[in-house]
């Protein structure tokens, strides 16, 4: 009943006539906490030395509604701790129109697929991490963009061959790295190439966009006020994953290029990568994973971009076939020297990354655990 | 008279010298031959008169021919004729001679008898001739010490010849025992040898054993070795069999596999990854798989 209600609820707000034939309701959790032993920081926006629940739990919602017979209307509701009391947001919602089994349109607010697990990041259970390396991930800020994309299939043997060429532009006031400043994003285009077969996946992506500051540190930038950076950023990722007699693999290299100088002050540009390694036993599946973020050396001082290594070991344990439950215990190295806090922010704001005696080679823990479900 | 005629006379008397230092030198043999032929011309004449000591002695004289050429025979007749008049010596001399020839008899065992039994008594000639009996083995068991024993009385109750016989037993006892003595010590000789020779031929039928047993050993080893290999062997070429049919059938099912396809002609499908070995409840790296593939916008 309940079901029902929400369903048509979202089908409403979707605008969706009469004519839906079937509808498919879908949904995800994930309930974790963290903790780190860095006085006064925090680590992601919102994990600090005090356990919190905020960054990764998370409740979605899926709905598929099939609008005719090469039709379909999907939406995705999510709502996170680390927006305020779990306020949903439409994460994405598009018109999907195939013209074959091997071509299909999609408009309105898509996913750009610009990692190996960018279309399903917000589904925890469907990955072994607690959250994918943020060395990687978090050099794309832009989740979604307003626009079209293009998914081309094409069976090669005993592989799958996909091409998923997209545009369109972010008018969101996305949040940078760490969070102090806000910017738009048009001219958004990209495409991304993977190639699957029976135990890998291989995949390249590129995207570019122009992108322009808004905000600064709460503080709204204009032209006249003489602190609005615009220019253009190109991202290019490389990606694989293999499942070979239980040894699983995932590893993935990303460089973030910003054209524009004073844009790159404070929107530098970055090179990361990680390698996680896990050996499935049964319902265990222990891994382990070395993750690293090289920022711009010449950034200004505004940010000094995202320096540091970490090492983390972590533990899936499948609960049912629905459910499980992860702990990861991770290492965190800021590369201080370079004048750099890591994934480390500020708070309160203006108050360094870290705290003063944190020198450079000193390691931060990070602890989590959370419960990931879908149904 | 000159120096010459001294000269001449000299040397006559040197010559003379020596004929009577020579004939000084001879006069004992010839005056001892003629001394023993005066005694056995006197005891014969003594003899023929009947006297039965002179007959015995004359008896003794041709048996060992002094004063006369010895003749046994005539030695005989004396010691008989001596015998027939009861003569003591001369019947225990043809007891002697009788048994030593003929072996024993009645007459001659009872003979015997009476000898022993005389010695007991202490008859001296009885005792010297029952000594010489077991000195030489004659009417009883040879016996050395018996001899002595019985010479040595005779010798005490004075008979001459007794002495000079038991001389000759203890001299012949001293060379028995030397001869024993040797003859021990050959035996024991024999002995160590024998015993040296049994242990080496011991030692030497261990050591054959034991390079038999060792050769046996490794005559097992080589076998079993030769066992082992022959079974490795035996096991690889079933496993490399094995091998070739699973080759075989896999060749034969995707053979089936894709005439089965020809003719269905199914939809054109992505294979996926494999499943999980540990069933549907473990971690499956493929996204598109199980409840999560819902949430991907790119699965089919």
């Amino acid at each position: 009943m309940k079901k029902t209600i929400v369903s048509a609820t979202l089908m409403a707000a979707l605008g969706l006539s009469q004519q839906v034939h079937a509808v498919e309701l879908d949904g995800f959790l994930s309930a974790g906490f963290a903790i780190h032993d860095l006085k006064d920081s925090t680590y992601l926006d919102t994990i600090s030395d005090d356990v919190r629940f905020d960054n990764d739990s998370k409740f979605g919602l899926q709905v598929t509604a099939d609008v005719a017979e090469n039709m379909q209307a999907v939406a995705q509701i999510l709502g996170s701790g680390s927006d305020e009391n779990f306020d949903m947001d439409v994460e994405w919602a598009y018109l999907d129109w195939r013209f074959s089994d091997s071509i299909s349109l999609r408009g309105g607010k898509v996913k750009e697929p610009v990692f190996l697990i960018s279309d399903y990041i917000e589904v925890g259970y469907a990955y072994p991490w607690i959250r994918p390396p943020q060395e990687v991930y978090r050099n794309n800020p832009i989740n979604t963009i307003n626009g079209l994309q293009g998914l081309f299939q094409a069976d090669l043997g005993n592989m799958a061959l996909v091409f998923q060429p997209y545009l369109g532009s972010n008018n969101e006031a996305v949040p940078n790295t760490n969070g102090d400043l806000v910017f738009d994003a048009s001219n958004f285009y990209g495409a991304a190439l993977q190639l699957s077969g029976r135990a890998f996946t291989v995949q390249m992506s590129y995207l570019s966009t122009d992108v322009t500051t808004t905000e600064v540190s709460g503080v709204p930038t204009a032209p006249f006020i003489g602190f609005q950076a615009s220019g253009s950023a190109e991202l290019i990722s490389m990606g694989v994953s293999w499942d070979v007699n239980n040894f699983i693999g995932y590893s993935e290299y990303v460089t973030r290029d910003i054209s524009d100088s004073a844009m790159a002050a404070i929107f530098p540009d970055q090179d990361a990568w990680y390698l996680t390694l896990g050996y499935r036993m049964g319902k265990f599946l222990p891994h382990i994973t070395v993750a690293n973020s090289e920022g711009d050396p010449e950034a200004g001082p505004v940010n000094q971009g995202v320096s540091q290594d970490s090492i983390t070991l972590g533990v899936r344990y499948e609960v049912n076939d629905s459910a499980a439950f992860k702990f990861e215990i991770q290492s965190i190295t800021p590369d201080i020297a370079a004048g750099s806090g890591g994934l480390f922010g500020q708070t309160p704001a203006g108050a360094p990354a870290v705290p003063a005696d944190f020198a450079d080679g000193d390691t931060a823990m990070l602890i989590s655990a959370s419960v990931d479900v879908i149904f | 008279m000159n120096d010459s005629t001294w000269v001449i006379n000299g040397m006559i008397m040197r010559n003379i010298i020596k004929i009577i230092f020579t004939f000084s030198l001879l006069m004992p043999l010839s005056l001892s031959a003629d001394i023993s032929s005066g005694v056995f011309r006197f005891q014969v004449k003594l003899a023929e008169q009947g006297n039965p000591e002179a007959q015995y002695k004359v008896g003794e004289m041709y048996e060992t021919g002094k004063g006369v050429q010895k003749n046994a025979a005539t030695a005989l007749n004396w010691f008989e004729k001596a015998a027939a008049q009861d003569h003591k010596k001369a019947v225990y001399k043809l007891l002697y001679l009788d048994i030593k020839k003929n072996g024993l008899n009645n007459h001659s065992k009872t003979q015997l008898g009476i000898l022993r039994q005389e010695s007991a008594s202490g008859n001296p000639d009885a005792q010297y001739y029952l000594g010489k009996m077991y000195a030489t083995g004659v009417g009883v068991p040879k016996s050395l010490n018996n001899a002595l024993t019985w010479l040595n009385k005779a010798t005490f109750n004075g008979v001459s010849e007794a002495e000079h016989e038991a001389i000759t037993v203890e001299e012949q006892l001293a060379r028995n025992r030397e001869k024993s003595a040797n003859k021990r010590a050959l035996a024991l000789e024999a002995s160590k040898s024998k015993k040296a020779e049994e242990e080496a031929a011991k030692k030497k039928k261990q050591q054959q054993a034991e390079r038999n047993r060792k050769a046996e050993a490794e005559k097992r080893q080589s076998k079993k070795n030769s066992e082992a290999r022959k079974i490795a062997n035996e096991k690889k070429k079933i496993a490399a069999e094995r091998a070739e049919l699973a080759r075989q059938k896999a060749q034969l099912n995707k053979e089936r596999a894709a005439a089965q396809a020809a003719q269905e002609e199914p939809e054109p499908q992505v294979e996926s990854r494999p499943e999980p070995k540990s069933g549907s409840s473990s971690f499956d790296s493929d996204p598109c798989k199980g409840k999560k593939a819902k949430f991907l916008s790119t699965c089919r």
